[in-house]
């Protein structure tokens, strides 16, 4: 798959926003969402969920100055995906791991509740 | 409809198919060339050659940079993510394997002070150029 490029409004200051690529994995109880982000520290991640609509966003700038492995010439970049949860998520207990540029998210299911015989009481 | 521009004669339709190679150069520069992997962006002064490859996820030991004096290669492999039991995949879009990408440098380095570093999944590697090569200030003597 490609990368998409959105080059924002034509102003100096605006960093190109790139579509991360991205592998999700579903087993019967979890959905691993894992996403590649080259450039982006942990602290640079921004996870953001409302209501069903997860969106993902990092960027490789960084704040006070220029890290060891950067160079003035390296161009900065934004990245951003967004993605539809269907309703079997359990959305309080999404948790998250960035390494190495790499973004991992775990996604429960709800848990379905136990079929329950429910006792019919007389009087 | 053959014109002469000096002594070379113009070829219309050769211009229009190199007119549609470039554009096709200028989109995959915007893409991503396929089956150029990593990708690599290349820059330099005086002193130096610098190069940032975007390599998220991976492990040093996977990972062989090699120079001499007028080629860098990479190469290493990108691990398959390893799938929990019963899992199905919804969506593959990152790659895995090996992969392997050489380049001409445009002067001498110093293969002994070349500096490899990975952080936040891109791998910059830093060649000074050789001391031979680099541009020597030269004193003026009066007289």
């Amino acid at each position: 798959m490609s990368e998409q490029v959105e080059r924002k409004n034509v102003e100096k200051n605006e960093i190109p926003v790139v579509t991360p690529k991205v592998d999700i994995m579903e087993t019967e109880s979890i959905v691993y969402l894992v996403a590649e982000m080259p450039g982006v520290s942990e602290k640079n991640v921004d996870i953001d969920l409302q209501g069903n609509n997860l969106t993902i966003r990092g960027s490789t700038v960084c704040e006070g100055g220029v890290e060891p492995t950067r160079s003035e010439f390296y161009p900065e970049k934004a990245y951003e995906r967004q993605f539809t949860l269907g309703n079997s998520i359990d959305l309080a207990n999404i948790s998250a791991n960035m390494k190495d540029g790499v973004l991992r998210l775990t996604l429960p299911k709800v848990k379905e509740l136990a079929p329950r015989k429910i006792e019919v009481k007389c009087c | 409809m053959w014109k002469t521009t000096g002594t070379l004669l113009w070829d219309p339709w050769r211009e229009l198919m190199n007119a549609g190679n470039s554009f096709d150069e200028l989109l995959n520069g915007l893409v991503g060339k396929r089956g150029e992997f990593p990708p690599t962006n290349v820059w330099m002064d005086e002193h130096k050659i610098e190069f940032a490859f975007e390599l998220p996820g991976m492990k040093a030991e996977n990972l062989e940079v090699t120079a001499k004096h007028d080629t860098l290669t990479i190469k290493g492999k990108r691990e398959e993510e390893t799938v929990p039991d019963g899992a199905m995949f919804l969506r593959q879009e990152r790659g895995a394997g090996y992969f392997s990408r050489s380049f001409a440098l445009p002067f001498k380095v110093d293969s002994e002070r070349v500096e490899a570093r990975y952080m936040n999944g891109i791998l910059k590697v830093t060649l000074p150029k050789a001391s031979d090569v680099m541009p020597k200030k030269i004193n003026v003597i009066n007289g």
